[in-house]
């Protein structure tokens, strides 16, 4: 086999997976509806409890997706996502208690779906614009700019964790009951909340898959790989990085807003950065820079979270740092990468 | 028969007339007065190490220029200040007579038309040697109309011309990745073409290239002289003989001399510090 045919089936895998993935999301959420509305009695009835699970499992590929645009794309490895995740869940948050209690002053607008559904996207997107801004321009790179978006996180949780900003202090926020006038305690609103889950991760992967493949991608692959060249080829990095982020954590303000109602609570362990190194690993796991591989690797991990915690609840962290050491030194590509490998080995053979 | 003076009016007031000044020029570089280049006691030290000492460099529309000089003689420091990665101390860099090159950015140095190739090769592996060719072509460089760039078909035949130059045609769709390292330098001028510079600034383009290769870079680098300027920093001495009409020989961050290749080789400073000196490395090679 000849290299050029090599890639010319790569790109063909390419356009492949975004089918497999955008067909297994469709059809999966289908069933997941469908089991949900057979009667009680019956033995494939999925309750509520499940379809919310589901829905939060959802809500964190959302955040993968987010994460992988920018450190499979560009390079950028921030681990401090969970900050515009949870921005989001916050900004949602507030909203949801303004329907039972009145809010503190200058909160109140938040009251409002639509100007709450805004600052979903705009509290993290002006963060990160910020916070973006001045590292870029200052050309924060590597390690170091990971290591600020750690203490980015990490001032955000302390900052959180204050009564004085009337954000419900180290608690958070709880008391959800209606959204648009639903109460959040019914079966039919959790089915509804993990459609829109559904749906908004289906539309973020098409989404990051259309930059991606653009010319705009291409210069972040570029950027990713060779930085100074594509300055001396007339770019400004800067830009491209900020855009981009940005782009990405309004993805995540997104998914925190779509976590908060159906996880029933937003506090600021959301914050921690324990939280976003752990995204940081499904990315890992699941295979950077592919898309597909940062959902696969959210829904993994987490599904295998919920198991684990339920049987032995200590073991999970060494599980999880172990997973991420096997994965780095044997998986470089994660399971997506796995994956892309068998079925070359399958073609070959045949 | 000459215009009336009416004539002359509406033709000067004519609604759809683009005044000269006005009209996007392919490059706003002026050299009408003078140089393309113009490099003036230009001074620069790291830790107080003297890498730029009092450089003075012109370099004319359309000239090739190789520059020589041992290794910590400054040429790749001299790069870095022309295309805006390093600042100088103090001095002077103009781009032709209306552009302070010290005042500008890399990308806005880069789109003003001086093109870099690196010592080391620098494409991008990851993607096809098309896309590589692509992403450096001369256009909109902003964040959106990249997003919405698409590639049409003037662009398709400009990167097919390029692909014909350097020779790389049947890669078009080869990861640049996976070409050999001869490949990689030619992929890179490639690149410098698509962007259009009037002035390439090619840093060992022979480096790690077989005979063959060696002689298909200097026939490449004698074409493209005449439609920009081309400044080659090397080591190879047999390869700068084979294209050299002015040579400038750097050593200890300024020029030691300049002159035709003959002139230079025959400089007695010049053969102090340089080609002399015994054992050096580059005797040698020039004598092979």
């Amino acid at each position: 086999m000849s290299l050029a045919t090599m890639f010319k089936r790569n790109s063909l895998l390419d356009e492949r997976s975004t089918w497999i993935t955008s067909i297994v999301l469709i059809v999966g959420m289908l069933v997941v509806v469908v089991l949900n509305a057979l009667p009680p009695e019956h033995a494939w009835h999925l309750n509520g409890s499940v379809v919310t699970l589901l829905g939060k499992y959802l809500t964190y590929m959302l955040l993968a997706l987010a994460v992988d645009l920018i450190w499979g794309y560009l390079g950028i490895l921030s681990l401090g996502h969970g900050a515009f995740f949870a921005l989001g869940g916050y900004a949602m948050g507030l909203y949801l208690t303004a329907q039972e209690a009145p809010l503190a002053a200058w909160q109140g607008v938040l009251a409002y779906f639509p100007v709450a559904a805004l600052a979903v996207v705009l509290a993290p997107g002006l963060l990160a614009l910020v916070f973006g801004w001045l590292a870029f321009r200052s050309r924060v790179t590597g390690v170091y700019f990971s290591i600020i978006t750690q203490a980015l996180t990490f001032a955000l949780m302390l900052a959180f964790n204050r009564n004085e900003m009337d954000m419900g202090g180290s608690t958070g926020l709880t008391r959800f009951d209606e959204l648009l006038g639903f109460s959040l305690s019914t079966e039919g609103m959790s089915v509804a909340l993990f459609v829109a889950s559904g749906v908004a991760v289906l539309l973020a992967f098409w989404g990051c898959k259309a930059i991606t493949r653009s010319r705009l991608g291409r210069v972040c692959m570029a950027t990713r790989d060779a930085e100074a060249r594509v300055r001396f080829i007339g770019y400004r990095v800067e830009h491209v990085k900020l855009a981009v982020f940005v782009l990405s954590a309004m993805i995540a303000g997104i998914a925190g807003a779509l976590y908060a109602p159906q996880v029933g609570i937003i506090n600021p362990s959301t914050f921690a950065p324990l939280f976003s190194i752990e995204v940081v690993v499904w990315v890992a796991l699941g295979g950077r820079a592919t898309l597909y591989g940062a959902l696969l690797g959210a829904l993994l991990v987490n599904y295998f979270k919920t198991l684990l915690t339920g049987v032995m609840p200590d073991a999970w962290l060494f599980l999880l740092g172990g997973l991420f050491v096997v994965v780095t030194m044997f998986l470089p590509q994660g399971v997506a990468g796995l994956m892309a490998h068998l079925r070359r080995r399958r073609e070959v053979a045949s | 028969m000459s215009m009336t003076n009416v004539e002359r009016l509406r033709e000067f007031a004519r609604p759809d007339r683009v005044f000269d000044f006005m009209a996007p020029a392919r490059s706003p570089v002026d050299v009408r007065h003078g140089p393309i280049l113009y490099l003036e006691d230009i001074s620069v030290s790291f830790d107080g190490f003297k890498a730029i000492d009092d450089l003075n460099l012109t370099i004319d529309d359309g000239e090739l220029r190789c520059i020589i000089g041992p290794n910590g003689a400054g040429k790749t420091t001299m790069m870095d200040i022309i295309t805006g990665k390093t600042r100088p101390d103090r001095g002077q860099a103009w781009f032709g007579s209306r552009h302070n090159l010290l005042q500008m950015e890399e990308p806005q140095i880069a789109n003003l038309g001086i093109g870099r190739k690196f010592q080391k090769p620098t494409v991008f592996e990851a993607l096809s040697v098309g896309a590589n060719l692509e992403l450096a072509m001369a256009g909109d460089r902003r964040v959106w109309k990249t997003l919405l760039a698409r590639l049409d078909h003037e662009g398709r035949e400009r990167i097919d011309e390029v692909l014909e130059i350097i020779a790389l045609s049947a890669e078009r769709d080869r990861l640049a990745g996976v070409l050999s390292h001869g490949q990689k330098q030619w992929l890179e001028i490639g690149m410098l073409l698509m962007q259009r510079p009037r002035l390439l600034l090619v840093d060992e383009p022979v480096a790690g290239m077989t005979e063959p290769e060696m002689h298909r870079t200097a026939d490449l680098m004698t074409r493209l002289a005449g439609q920009q300027s081309v400044v080659v920093v090397e080591h190879d001495m047999g390869f700068v003989r084979s294209i050299a009409r002015t040579v400038t020989v750097l050593h200890q961050g300024s020029v030691l001399a300049e002159g035709s290749m003959d002139e230079v080789a025959n400089d007695p400073r010049v053969i102090d510090v340089y080609l002399g000196g015994g054992d050096d490395a580059a005797d040698t090679r020039e004598e092979g």
